[in-house]
């Protein structure tokens, strides 16, 4: 096989080289390609020749053709001929849901539209509730509304069918209507009043919509004679829009599940006009606000041809996190001619809370005709005070947030124990809570899956943030409140800030989530948990993995060890998720820095993920990887390498370019050859990673930072040291805000950066930054991390260059000694300090000669030589 | 004896898919196909569509990229096409296993017969050789991609995705008349 693809790739880069050539340059290209590989020739030749005979006529698009007309059956001959009292015209088109059908009813004879639901959506008791709701839909009757003559099911030859029969509406998609008859503002909101006033008249029966959205609405253009005999009536100004599909998501149990369309793209279009709460599945709890919210949505693109949010491209889980969460585009960004009322009463249909938005259609009917008329409308743009209790609320959110998460999981887990308890009574529980029933394993996954997202969801920096603005708003209130004069508040707030600036909100927020979710979870796990051992394994590992994150390598390896423990006992070693938590091991223990620990983990990952899970199975990737990064720790480069281009290529392939572990690997190897002293080598592949990091993850990501990080030191290693500075700024910058000064990302950031200043002769800034790292290591870093002794090593040089030698001497024999501890004597790094030594001694006795410091320089350059001939 | 179905065959192409979410797609699939008793358009962005819905419920297949879901969805079509030919065929040998061929007609208008199974045959082949390229006709073949799709699909340029996809099909073409050249 191995043959086999070898020849394939030989004849794919000629053939791909010689089809990118005219047709007058690829004989002579083929000639000295193949240079005397006659069976390639001919091979290439062949498939060349094949090339140009699918040019005119192709066998290969027959096929296509054939596939796709037997797999997409055309929808003519499923079309009914009658259904009850219809006679079937032709269709109108077909969706997700169901087709569309022009047909005339026999008596009274009348042209109507004849909606058929795709069979098999309907169980009996859905099919019941159908009839049930189309009979209050029957009663919506209103200029505005589609009417609806009567519904049924029906069985076709196609199993039970529900159908509609509706009034036949000639008219044109809201959105296209305006756009063809270039409407202006007036005639638009004319319009959007029109329509509103029909949501009046379904809600005022009861009858939410729910699924409101421009293509449900049709206008009837208005015939140009009638136009100006009734001017004040708007309908015969910008013709008469007609609501349709009133009620039917509810009718058909469609809400969100179905509302399918045969377009792509077309799914997304639904969700732009679903109000927060729909989003978050409260479809139980909506109310007229929700159809009021959809109506926001509508008038802003009626106004600006274009909807408020921009979900192109986005999954389904992050538009409905925007929607939830972000505020929405104001109007007058995209013109300012909104500014003012228009963009207050969009505002204030597009409120997160129901509470704030207009409590019916006909409330925002009415401010849309005040403005009109140049009254003053009845809602307030939002005061400075609303911004400030906006401000507490989204805070408020985040304690009920965290509340919640607790919540979650103590109440999940005692409904699993009761679960599980009542289940396995008689038994031993261990082993047969997740072996009984595939149901119940699939029920206890789903739970501990969700606590361990909701787990996972925990973000130190945006939780900082919030820290700041609640802060900042309480600061204020009291302010607000006390005697203070109002013209000392600015002076005040401003000197709070400042105040304020100095604690790292990142950290506290760390500190602040290991004491109030955290420790509180393990507790819970601890108590609730003794008979899962599965979901107990599950939830701890993900506890584990926080902490190791928060860069709190301490907390996490007790987690780790017990989640390992569990696993191997449990479901075996050779269990995917026990190799997973067999790794995960190897990673914790390699960040603590216990390299030859972490080894054996690793190297039983990748024996068992090799033979478990194949060769090219991502997590086998990551473990081939993992000990190429640790082997490049350990100073093996050479030995790092061969790992490394292992799964880069490997990733490349099974992943795509663009997957983040891809990346990690392209960045990894970019560092090992900087590691080499090839920085030109490197700086290909850690650019790639960088740009890829920026376009996947965005600039803010840790690994992102990691990526921006490295590149500089690339640069500098080039001696490229203005072109380093900007690079070593962005990622040290970064890494403070997004994980805090205390985070060991952000310590060798810290220390990169000090290196950089020292190269380039500013030793105030370079010590600065040095003892920084030093001083912050010792209280983060478990004691005798190899990190503490660069970072050590690196302030001694700084500190020498500064001729403050007796300080230098201290560090760098410490920083000597650490790394000697911890990596070895022939590790690249100790034997670098050694030469840092060598280099401190020397300078010393330039500086001051006599006092004997070249015999230490001697001592020093023996032991060089001992440990590197 | 006939070959074994493959009914419950996952890919391990796609790791970040479970068995289930295949199983699902592949049920979909065959009640969109299939029987006559339904016969609506089976269109793989109204599968991919449908799909998506029901995976977007679920906690862990929400944030799966719609590109991934999309190169799925083609593999589905692809086995549930191949075994609706193959079950098509059982039915008219009573049960025994023969090679079928679709007729096709190609576009000067002269009728070519195509064998599903050595199709089927080329592409596992291919995807040993080179999975992108297989992938580029599952895409194109099965699910009904245009060039443009395909190439954002599989996260590659245009111009690279039409230099591929000539490579690939001149290597199917030649494959399958060899194939008809040995019978």
């Amino acid at each position: 096989m191995k043959e086999k693809i070898d020849q394939f790739k030989r004849i794919e880069e000629v053939f791909e080289s010689a089809i990118r050539l005219p047709p007058s340059e690829r004989q002579d290209y083929l000639r000295q390609a193949c240079k005397g590989d006659s069976k390639l020739l001919e091979d290439v030749r062949s498939l060349l020749d094949e090339d140009a005979r699918c040019e005119v006529d192709s066998p290969t698009q027959a096929i296509k053709n054939k596939i796709q007309q037997t797999v997409s059956a055309p929808p003519s001959p499923s079309m009914p001929d009658r259904v009850g009292n219809y006679r079937i015209i032709r269709e109108c088109g077909h969706g997700g849901m169901g087709t569309v059908y022009e047909a005339v009813q026999d008596s009274p004879e009348r042209r109507v539209a004849l909606k058929m639901i795709r069979p098999g959506m309907m169980t009996r008791q859905l099919t019941q509730r159908f009839r049930y709701e189309t009979e209050f839909l029957g009663r919506l009757q209103h200029a505005g509304v589609g009417q609806i003559f009567e519904a049924g099911v029906v069985n076709v030859g196609a199993g039970e069918q529900p159908y509609f029969v509706m009034e036949f509406i000639d008219g044109a998609p809201l959105l296209e209507h305006i756009r063809q008859a270039e409407f202006s503002t007036t005639n638009r909101l004319m319009l959007f009043v029109m329509i509103c006033d029909a949501i009046q008249h379904a809600h005022q029966r009861g009858v939410i919509h729910r699924d409101l959205k421009p293509e449900n609405i049709l206008v009837v253009p208005t015939d140009t004679e009638s136009r100006g005999s009734s001017s004040g009536h708007y309908a015969s100004m910008v013709g008469q829009p007609k609501v349709l599909d009133f009620g039917i998501a509810r009718a058909t149990n469609a809400d969100i599940q179905t509302t399918i369309q045969t377009e792509a793209g077309a799914l997304v279009g639904t969700l732009q006009y679903m109000s927060p709460e729909q989003a978050a599945g409260n479809s139980q709890s909506l109310d007229v606000r929700s159809d009021i919210y959809a109506l926001g949505v509508i008038l802003f693109e009626m106004l600006c041809d274009r909807p408020p949010y921009d979900l192109k491209g986005r999954n389904i889980a992050e538009c409905i996190q925007i929607i939830r969460e972000q505020d929405p585009s104001r109007l007058s960004s995209v013109h300012s001619r909104f500014r003012g009322d228009l963009e207050t009463i969009v505002g204030k249909c597009l409120e997160k809370d129901p509470e704030r938005r207009y409590a019916s259609a006909s409330d925002l009917a009415g401010d849309v005709r005040r403005h009109l008329q140049d009254e003053p409308i009845t809602a307030r743009p939002p005061d400075t005070w609303y911004q400030l209790r906006k401000f507490s609320r989204r805070n408020r959110q985040l304690v009920i947030g965290v509340m919640a998460t607790v919540l979650a999981l103590t109440a999940g887990l005692i409904a699993t124990t009761i679960y599980a308890l009542r289940a396995d009574e008689q038994r031993d529980r261990a082993v047969q809570a997740e072996a009984r029933t595939k149901v119940r394993a699939e029920e206890l996954e789903m739970v501990s899956q969700f606590q361990a997202d909701m787990l996972g969801q925990i973000d130190p920096t945006k939780a900082g943030k919030e820290l700041t603005a609640d802060v900042t708003a309480k600061f204020t209130n009291a302010l607000v409140r006390s005697n203070v004069p109002e013209a000392e508040w600015a002076g005040q707030i401003e000197s709070f800030k400042r105040q304020w600036m100095r604690v790292n909100a990142t950290d506290a927020a760390r500190e602040l989530i290991d004491s109030t979710i955290l420790k509180p979870a393990i507790e819970t796990i601890d108590k609730q948990f003794k008979n899962q051992p599965v979901v107990d394994a599950l939830l701890r590992q993900t506890l584990a993995f926080r902490y190791k994150d928060l860069g709190l390598y301490d907390s996490a390896l007790p987690l780790q060890t017990s989640a390992l423990t569990t696993r191997r006992r449990v479901l075996g070693n050779d269990h995917p998720d026990t190799l997973a938590s067999i790794n995960n091991m190897g990673s914790l223990l390699r960040r603590q820095g216990k390299l030859d620990e972490a080894m054996l983990f690793y190297r039983e990952a990748l024996e068992g993920n090799r033979r478990v899970m194949g060769d090219d199975h991502p997590d086998t990737l990551i473990s081939i990887n993992n000990i190429g990064l640790l082997l490049e720790v350990m100073g093996k480069y050479a030995e790092a390498e061969p790992y490394f281009r292992e799964a880069m290529e490997g990733n490349r392939r099974v992943l795509g370019n663009d997957h983040r572990e891809t990346l990690n690997s392209i960045g990894n190897m970019g560092l090992l050859l900087q590691m080499m002293g090839k920085p030109d080598e490197a700086i290909p592949y850690t650019r790639e990673a960088l740009e890829g990091k920026r376009r996947v993850e965005g600039d803010d990501h840790p690994r992102t930072l990691t990526s921006i990080n490295n590149m500089g030191a690339a640069l500098r290693a080039m001696g490229k040291l203005d072109e380093a500075m900007p690079y070593y700024r962005e990622a040290l910058d970064g890494k403070r805000r997004v994980l805090g000064d205390d985070h060991p990302h952000t310590l060798q950031s810290i220390y990169s950066m000090g290196g950089l200043l020292r190269d380039l002769g500013q030793l105030d800034g370079a010590e600065l930054l040095g003892a920084e790292a030093v001083t912050t290591a010792r209280r983060v870093l478990p004691k005798g991390h190899w990190h503490a002794g660069v970072y050590l090593s690196g302030h001694a040089r700084t500190l020498a260059a500064m001729k403050r030698f007796a300080e230098a001497e201290a560090e760098m024999l410490e920083a000597y000694d650490t790394l000697q501890k911890a990596l070895g004597s022939d590790h690249k790094r100790t034997i670098g300090v050694i030469k840092h030594i060598v280099n401190l001694y020397d300078a010393w006795h330039d500086a001051e000669p006599g006092k004997g410091y070249n015999a230490n320089a001697a001592e020093w350059k023996a032991k060089l030589d001992a440990v590197a001939p | 004896m006939p070959k074994e179905n493959q009914k419950s065959q996952f890919s391990p192409d796609f790791p970040e898919f479970t068995p289930e979410v295949y199983n699902e797609l592949r049920s979909l699939a065959h009640a969109f196909l299939g029987s006559d008793r339904h016969r609506h358009t089976l269109q793989p962005t109204a599968l991919v569509n449908e799909a998506y819905l029901k995976l977007a419920q679920h906690p862990k297949l929400g944030t799966v990229p719609r590109e991934n879901l999309v190169r799925l969805a083609a593999r589905v079509m692809r086995n549930v096409f191949v075994d609706y030919v193959r079950a098509a065929n059982a039915e008219k040998r009573g049960g025994n296993w023969q090679r079928v061929s679709l007729s096709a007609v190609n576009e000067s208008g002269s009728i070519i017969d195509i064998d599903v199974l050595a199709l089927d045959e080329a592409l596992q082949e291919l995807y040993k050789l080179s999975e992108r390229k297989a992938q580029l006709i599952e895409l194109r073949f099965f699910g009904g991609l245009t060039e443009a799709e395909a190439a954002a699909s599989l996260n590659i340029s245009r111009s690279e995705a039409t230099i591929q996809w000539r490579h690939a099909r001149a290597w199917l073409q030649k494959r399958l008349r060899h194939t008809g050249d040995t019978q």
